[in-house]
């Protein structure tokens, strides 16, 4: 065999051989999407999934917070939630609550409702009481 | 809005680079869409200083876009000789299956990375809420975590996109994945354009579109798709034979453009804009021209950086002492990286593209081996970051290197298929075309 042809032939092979790993992981993965339990596998994905996405409906949540809002604008949320973390909170109010003014962000698992509080929202797993700042 | 934005902005960007014949047509709508893109959000953040509100800014980037599309479309003639014109194969089928689960993946995967909450994201939907691109938003103290002090090409585009309505994830979704599709494309026509080889071409954004850039959701709201889908429009329209002034300057706006979207994004345009300039990519004629335009948007990206916050950054402190202090211990840093590269996830494409490189690579196929060069280059910026950073080396490598080398791989994959095949030097092709067909 001449030296060309065993490259060409070897150059068929190895396309041949990405052709068919691609078509099988492609495969594979639509598999893995169409059985619901299993979309959320990659790299990245079990790592920080579980940590980023805590919480269920989160922009639901923060839309009817929102509602509850009404027109104040500068507020201290506090989030009635254990264990609260508070970057976590600070960085999904910052997002779900664009163009508010959010003094202050806390918790207050165990304690009485504040004085101040004039809405609070209730879920399963969060509660918001808010507070405007005057 | 979402879609009206996209419609202004694919038609922008046929106004500028128009229904190019050294392009698969397959490549003319993701190319439109990346180049109108930037066009739109440039014209938003010019009109920003003039006080000039976000719908607005956004309607009049989407006039400006019918208009110039209006008068193209009078300007074009149809051509029937299609003699030379690129066109789509059977092999094509290939990367379009690659791509799907990835399009299925980001459309019922929920929103949820951290740093698209953290900073892209946030960043989006203040401009919208607040109907301005100005950024005096990021002063307050509570934005310390949203790296203020990167740029906001990205988050200004979703904006622009939406005309000032709230973004919702539904529309962040959307537009990651016209970015992904348009990288799949862009890959496969960088190849194609500086081979000629579309088997290989074909084959090569098949293999990025099976990458964990594209499995992995962690990337979904990020900036790193539409960086590097905005990387290879830019090496496609700098490559392409059919060049031209105008498109030269377009693929050198585009190229600087990257420098909007990300921080490396100026380091590796700069890298990228040497690779094609002594690569040889580029006509003699209109080096000039290509760079100049890259120097204009990139510099000015850096000028409007100065006016943000500076946050925290990696070189923090006493960068030096601390750089000094590792150096005896480098193969610490060094070993993680490698090990990264090396897992399976990459299904061996990072091996496979370094050895093509180091087989293949010489001054005989400049293109490509000064392509496999930035890559190179970059990758070792990544590293210099790692040595000098603030934090613990190893532990700032766990947490974004994966990420970094996912956005890295597609060029990688470009240079690596450059190599594979004969170099086409941009004068022998050169059809003259500068955009209507």
């Amino acid at each position: 065999m001449f030296p060309e042809r065993r490259r060409a032939l070897l150059r068929r092979i190895v396309l041949t051989s990405i052709v068919a790993l691609v078509l099988c992981v492609s495969g594979y993965r639509m598999v893995l999407l169409a059985a619901k339990s299993k979309r959320i596998m990659a790299r990245g994905e079990t790592r920080f999934f579980r940590w980023a996405h805590r919480e269920q409906d989160i922009d639901t949540k923060f839309r009817d917070l929102r509602a509850a809002l009404g027109g104040r604008r500068s507020i201290e949320l506090v989030v009635h939630v254990a264990p609260f973390e508070e970057t976590w909170w600070q960085i999904m109010c910052r997002y779900y609550l664009p163009g508010y003014r959010v003094v202050r962000i806390g918790t207050a698992v165990g304690n009485p409702p504040s004085p101040l509080t004039e809405a609070v929202v209730s879920y399963d797993g969060a509660r918001f009481s808010i507070v405007e700042l005057r | 809005m979402i879609v009206a934005g996209i419609i202004a902005t694919v038609l922008a960007g046929w106004a500028a680079i128009g229904m190019r014949r050294d392009l698969t047509p397959v490549a003319w709508m993701p190319a439109w869409f990346v180049v109108g893109a930037a066009l739109m959000s440039g014209v938003a953040i010019v009109l920003t200083p003039f006080g000039v509100s976000l719908p607005v800014a956004s309607a009049v980037a989407a006039l400006l876009a019918l208009c110039a599309a209006s008068l193209r479309l009078r300007g074009t003639t149809r051509s029937s000789d299609d003699s030379g014109a690129a066109r789509a194969h059977l092999i094509d089928l290939l990367p379009l299956t690659a791509v799907a689960p990835f399009v299925w993946k980001s459309a019922i995967v929920p929103l949820w990375s951290w740093d698209h909450f953290a900073i892209w994201g946030v960043k989006a939907r203040w401009f919208a809420a607040t109907g301005s691109l100005a950024t005096a938003f990021l002063d307050d103290p509570g934005f310390g975590r949203s790296n203020p002090g990167y740029p906001n090409g990205y988050p200004g585009l979703l904006a622009v996109l939406s005309f000032g309505e709230e973004i919702v994830a539904r529309d962040v979704k959307i537009v990651h994945i016209l970015f992904g599709l348009a990288l799949v494309v862009m890959v496969r026509e960088s190849i194609r354009a500086m081979t000629g080889n579309v088997t290989i071409a074909a084959v090569a954004a098949a293999l990025v579109a099976t990458s964990p850039l594209f499995w992995d959701t962690e990337s979904l709201g990020l900036a790193e798709v539409p960086l590097m889908a905005t990387t290879l429009t830019a090496i496609v329209l700098s490559v392409a034979p059919g060049q031209g002034r105008f498109n030269c300057v377009v693929a050198g706006a585009l190229l600087g453009w990257t420098a909007w979207i990300k921080t490396e994004g100026f380091a590796l345009s700069a890298c990228l804009l040497l690779a094609l300039v002594l690569g040889g990519a580029i006509r003699s004629s209109d080096r000039i021209r290509f760079s100049a335009s890259w120097v204009a948007v990139a510099l000015a990206a850096i000028g409007v950086g100065r006016t943000l916050p500076a946050g925290t950054s990696f070189f923090s402190g006493d960068y030096l002492a601390r750089a000094g202090a590792r150096m005896p211990e480098f193969h610490a840093i060094l070993a993680p990286i490698v090990a990264e590269l090396l897992r399976v996830e990459w299904l061996g494409m990072w091996i496979v593209s370094f050895v093509i490189v180091v087989r293949r690579a010489s001054l005989s196929r400049r293109a490509g081996t000064a392509l496999a060069a930035a890559v190179a280059v970059q990758l070792t910026l990544y590293v210099a970051v790692y040595l000098f950073t603030y934090l613990d080396p190893a532990k700032h490598i766990d947490a974004s290197f994966f990420r970094i080398a996912a956005a890295m791989l597609p060029l990688a994959i470009v240079a690596a298929g450059a190599l594979l095949d004969g170099n086409r030097a941009p004068e022998a092709g050169a059809s003259g075309s500068d955009g209507a067909n």
